[in-house]
């Protein structure tokens, strides 16, 4: 029977030469769970585009599997992980991607975090588009909040989510 | 309805049948509507009626051509009014194509739908902006050809529709596949009961494309408004192999030939199984492999399959899969039923099915499918004239918007099921996964601002 997997043996799979061991890297990172999000950020940050390609896969896999139906925790876990990546001090792309995961898997608490995103201008929409996601009044209120700080150009696009958060479905796309 | 008014296509109000009646009782013809024919005269209801805008039967109808790449550049006409494209090189080479008078060449979409003169418009863009582009049209009183994928989402697939609907224009989704008479013949055969009640379809195709190549900074080209490029999409950074025809194995984007030629398969399978209607649940499942030896992220194996209910029956997309091996081809679908089965490969503009499908004639008051009645003619052009036709007739087409959505509808649920990694259940009637918080916040996309629906 093979070894459960580690963070440590992922991270060395990950950064494998062989594409198929990094594959199947990717394929058991949810064995590891969220607490592997931070380790694979620092790779998928690094300059291996190989190995960095693989551990973006494999944050994906471990934040969609945390949003899963009855796992409140582990989403909540993937949620705090992914918050740490969209810190400047990582690549934009890093940084949106992980902005993005937030927008699948958060609540109030993280859309709360990435308002405070709507004034950098590195990843501002990115952060509007997550937020956007988030459902309940409560990021309603956040937004609208949010809107009253911003720049004329923000506000307008806060009032596009607003508008989306709250389209009738029988009425979109029709003026 | 007046005795000489054109009958609508099968898809439509006139000569339906319901999917759960068609599948329960496929065996026996007795349940199918009265034939219909398709008259060659020109009916007078069809007349120009300035009052409600319609078009005359002999009216030309004023084309505009948005995305001019790829498959986009195929709607060009010799004389199409105005071209429109982010890329000046697709622009120039569009512009060669017009033989009669000066198209207007457009970077921006928004302007050439200004245009009061202009009927039609075709769109062969990048699938996220089928959606937008399909609705504004609508709102600015054109009729659309918008190549398939119809959209990205289920929530734009609804606008695209509601729009349609209360614009009163004709929408056709280019799945020439309802405009191919090979694929007309399987329907026949299938849905008067050759093979009896459907059990299974399976679709083979080959695997997604793969590059070695890894994302590097680089330089737009100049005369490509990249900006406009991404559009409503969340913002990615220029890299020619993001772009035009390889957005297609980025998963933002393009999400791969699921949404491609499965889209086209797809297409076959609802028409000839009696799907088109369907507002049941659907379980699906996906699995595949992820291509890690370069930048793009569609899978490079996948197997989806969806299992739909009362009756249940079930459609896989496999990649590769396994040919037919008494009917191979590169790509296509074994319909397998309770006494018998069928093949049909591609059903795009191409298609083949078997002799058994091809030498049947459905008796008079079986089912036949609608092709637009014009002789030796290419499925492509076919598709474009049944659009244009239907303008003038005021009716909906063969590959009707709706139909389009109900089709891309697998596709998206698909991707969305190999993305989390699990099985879903997703509900026709309400359009959403049932008791999934997480994949039903993949059922719409949020727009990069200025855009929205």
């Amino acid at each position: 029977m093979a070894d459960q997997p580690t963070i440590a043996s992922l991270i060395t799979q990950i950064k494998h030469g062989d594409t198929i061991a990094r594959t199947s890297a990717v394929l058991q990172a949810q064995l590891i769970g969220t607490d592997a999000i931070g380790p694979l950020g620092a790779v998928y940050a690094g300059k291996d585009a190989a190995a960095s390609r693989a551990a973006c896969e494999a944050i994906k896999h471990i934040v969609y599997n945390a949003g899963r139906p009855s796992a409140p925790t582990e989403a909540k876990a993937a949620s705090v992980a992914l918050l740490k990546l969209t810190a400047p001090n990582y690549p934009r792309f890093v940084r949106a991607d992980a902005i993005e995961g937030l927008g699948v898997v958060g609540g109030i608490a993280e859309a709360t975090e990435l308002a405070k995103l709507l004034s950098d201008k590195d990843v501002s929409e990115d952060a509007r588009l997550a937020i956007e996601r988030i459902p309940g009044p409560e990021v309603d209120a956040l937004l609208k909040l949010t809107a009253r700080t911003s720049s004329k150009e923000g506000r307008a696009a806060i009032d596009l989510s607003l508008k989306h958060r709250h389209k009738d479905m029988k009425k979109i796309g029709i003026k | 309805m007046s005795s000489t008014e054109q009958k609508q296509p099968d898809n439509l109000a006139a000569n339906k049948i319901s999917r759960r009646g068609f599948v329960a009782s496929a065996a026996t013809v007795a349940t199918s509507t009265a034939a219909f024919g398709i008259p060659t005269f020109i009916p007078a209801n069809v007349l120009a009626n300035p009052s409600k805008g319609r078009l005359g039967a002999n009216d030309k109808i004023v084309v505009g051509n948005i995305g001019c790449g790829g498959m986009g550049s195929s709607h060009i006409r010799p004389d199409s009014a105005a071209l429109c494209d982010v890329d000046d090189d697709h622009l120039a080479n569009a512009a060669k194509r017009v033989k009669e008078g000066t198209p207007t060449l457009y970077k921006d979409f928004r302007k050439l739908l200004e245009r009061k003169d202009i009927d039609a418009v075709t769109i062969g863009t990048p699938d996220h902006w089928h959606a937008i582009m399909t609705v504004m049209a609508c709102q600015a009183g054109k009729h659309v050809y918008s190549e398939k994928p119809t959209c990205k989402t289920i929530e734009e697939g609804r606008a695209m529709v509601n729009a349609a609907r209360r614009y009163n224009r004709i929408v056709q989704i280019g799945m020439q596949g309802r405009s191919n008479p090979p694929v007309t013949k399987a329907v026949n055969y299938v849905r008067n009961g050759q093979i009896g009640q459907i059990k299974r379809v399976e679709i083979w195709h080959p695997l997604n494309f793969s590059t070695d190549k890894y994302y590097e900074p680089t330089a737009v080209p100049a005369g490509l408004d990249w900006d406009m490029w991404v559009g409503p999409s969340r913002w990615i950074d220029y890299h020619p192999l993001r772009c035009h025809f390889n957005f297609r194995w980025m998963m933002d984007i393009g999400e791969g030939f699921i949404r491609d030629r499965g889209n086209h398969a797809i297409n076959c399978v609802s028409w000839i199984t009696g799907m088109d209607d369907y507002k049941g649940k659907v379980r699906v499942k996906a699995k595949g492999t992820p291509k890690l030896g370069g930048m793009w992220d569609a899978p490079q194996t996948m197997r989806v399959e969806w299992t739909f209910e009362n009756p249940e029956w079930t459609l896989v997309w496999d990649q590769p899969g396994t040919p037919n091996k008494r009917f191979p081809g590169e790509w296509g679908a074994t319909y397998t039923g309770t006494t018998g089965d069928l093949v049909l490969t591609g059903g795009d503009g191409g298609a083949t099915t078997e002799q058994k499908a091809m030498d049947y004639t459905p008796p008079a008051s079986g089912f036949h499918a609608y092709l637009e009645p014009i002789e030796n003619i290419d499925p492509t052009e076919r598709h474009r004239m049944n659009w244009f036709n239907s303008i003038r007739r005021g009716k909906r087409s063969a590959a009707d918007v709706e139909i389009g959505v109900q089709v891309i509808t697998l596709p998206i649920i698909g991707n969305i099921a190999w993305k989390l990694g699990r099985t879903l259940t997703f509900d026709y009637a309400t359009s959403s996964f049932i008791n999934d918080a997480e994949a039903n916040r993949h059922l719409s996309n949020p727009y990069r601002a200025p855009w929205h629906l």
